[in-house]
């Protein structure tokens, strides 16, 4: 019997062999590669919720019919799309950052350490 | 909604089965609700990927990579290498490479975690299915050859014979459920697809007669062999291979699924000297000779030619060889696998000649024949993705 950790640590091990290179940076096969790993993680939820729903149906809590036609109160409707403007924010940090950095905000770390030293 | 099996085949959609359209025989592996949801997104993806991406590749050769390797060069590229190095440069071919890969790695362990958890109850299993049976002749003798254990095929780490536990089966567990994956389901819920194809093409050939023995060399879990077993139950089938773990899976698999008249020996097709000359009917391998290397493939063709008996047959099932109709574009994208799925020999063999081959193991040249196998009927629309369509070439030698 293996341990979790020692599934981990096995079933992501690499295959034999150099791996090769596709993107021309490695950190652009990186991305891509977890990218494709959160779109199958996202799939494998909309599959779970599918199944969810199928099985709400089955045992008459709901009929699927309902979730489309579902209308949110006011409040409701604010709150779900309160939820999505923090997701999009999240996801646009890092562009957010450089827009920031643009703004003014760009002292490198570097000079900030040479700052503390002289102050 | 039309109910599941009642949706008329016009309108169904062009969508890969989800595996619990697999068929769960008696060792099959034990999968969760999510695991099962991230085998049907690679499935998905493959197919998306073959259908929608797969196509800018010749695009991408044919409106900039060969105008501007002949504008460098004053001429078209000379052979496949040639057009490998030029395409590599090419950002639209370098990302559905990046696709593919990936598609294969995350397939790859979406299969370990299955296994790798249930490793002592798929071993557990398979022992109870095997024993005391005389159907399963394990020889720890048998070495693992170079050209296996130099090579985690096509991105399956620990290859086809890994070992973590006594009677372990997981390489053979994780290969069969990812098998119907990579298919897409095109070649049955038992991926039995090519062994069917020669099922049909031997029972032309034997016209009603019962061959004595038939031999599998390179056999895996058996997946291809099944189907000839269920054709001949009075056939004596034997099935070689040199992993433990596929033997005993294949073993398992077959009596689950009801087929009692296959052997299953760990031996290497390059060592048949437990076989007489002459003992067998018709000697066969399925999708094998690409997995060997230079010096063993002759050797196992030696060794096949020697145990197959006169007016026997031998049929090797593969891909079509490179020959010089097959333009360079073509034997280029046949020959990706080789450089990026870990089948390193895939290129070289595909260079061979097994008709000079099999000649000169003393086969008469006229009685050397080709044929075209597919699974199921081909839609006449459907995209050629070179080498992964349900389709085969089968070189078949009559020895007299």
């Amino acid at each position: 019997m293996l341990s979790p950790s020692e599934i981990q640590k096995m079933a992501i091990r690499k295959a034999k062999g150099k791996r090769p290179k596709y993107l021309g940076e490695d950190s652009t096969d990186h991305l891509l590669s977890m990218i494709m790993v959160l779109a199958e993680e996202m799939a494998v939820m909309r599959e779970r919720n599918d199944t969810l729903e199928r099985l709400l149906e089955t045992h008459s809590v709901l009929e699927r019919h309902e979730i489309d036609s579902f209308v949110p109160s006011t409040d409701e409707g604010i709150e779900r799309q309160l939820k999505h403007s923090e997701f999009i924010t999240r996801l646009m940090r890092s562009v957010r950052h450089e827009v920031d950095a643009l703004s003014g905000d760009n002292q490198t770390t570097e000079e900030i350490v040479d700052f503390l030293k002289k102050n | 909604m039309a109910a599941k099996g009642k949706m008329k085949s016009n309108m169904a959609p062009d969508v890969p089965p989800p595996i619990t359209e697999a068929v769960q025989h008696g060792v099959y592996p034990d999968m969760s609700h999510d695991e099962r949801a991230r085998f049907n997104f690679e499935a998905s993806l493959y197919k998306t990927i073959s259908t929608q991406v797969s196509p800018g590749n010749a695009l991408a050769y044919e409106k900039r990579v060969l105008p501007s390797f002949v504008r460098a060069n004053g001429r078209e590229p000379e052979s496949r290498h040639e057009v490998r190095r030029a395409m590599n440069a090419d950002p639209l071919h370098n990302f559905w490479g990046a696709l593919r890969r990936n598609t294969m790695e995350m397939r790859q362990v979406n299969g370990q975690f299955v296994t790798l958890r249930q490793l002592d109850e798929l071993a557990a299993r398979a022992e109870k299915l095997n024993a005391g049976s005389d159907n399963l002749i394990l020889d720890q003798s048998v070495e693992v050859p170079p050209y296996v254990a130099a090579v985690d095929h096509h991105c399956m780490p620990g290859s086809y014979h890994r070992q973590l536990v006594k009677g372990d089966v997981s390489p053979a567990a994780n290969y069969d459920a990812g098998f119907f994956i990579t298919t897409g389901g095109t070649i049955g819920g038992l991926c039995d697809g090519a062994g069917l194809c020669v099922s049909t093409w031997l029972k032309g050939y034997f016209k009603g007669k019962t061959p004595k023995r038939i031999l599998d060399i390179g056999c895996a879990l058996g997946n291809s062999l099944l189907p000839i077993a269920q054709a001949f139950p009075d056939t004596q089938v034997i099935a070689i291979d040199i992993s433990e773990p596929m033997l005993r899976y294949g073993h398992a698999r077959a009596k689950s699924l009801g087929v009692d008249n296959i052997t299953f020996m760990q031996m290497s097709g390059e060592d048949l000297s437990a076989f007489d000359d002459g003992g067998f009917d018709f000697v066969m391998t399925s999708i094998f000779l690409h997995e060997l290397s230079t010096k063993s493939l002759p050797r196992i063709m030696s060794e096949a030619y020697r145990v197959l008996a006169s007016g026997g047959a031998m049929l090797h099932l593969e891909q079509p060889q490179y020959t010089e109709d097959m333009p360079l574009y073509e034997q280029f994208i046949r020959d990706w696998d080789s450089y990026n799925n870990n089948e390193p020999f895939w290129s070289a063999m595909h260079e061979i000649d097994l008709v000079d081959v099999m000649v000169e193991l003393g086969f008469d040249a006229k009685n050397i024949s080709h044929a075209a196998l597919r699974a199921g009927e081909i839609k006449a629309d459907e995209i050629e993705d070179h080498g992964r369509a349900p389709a085969w070439h089968a070189y078949v030698a009559e020895k007299s």
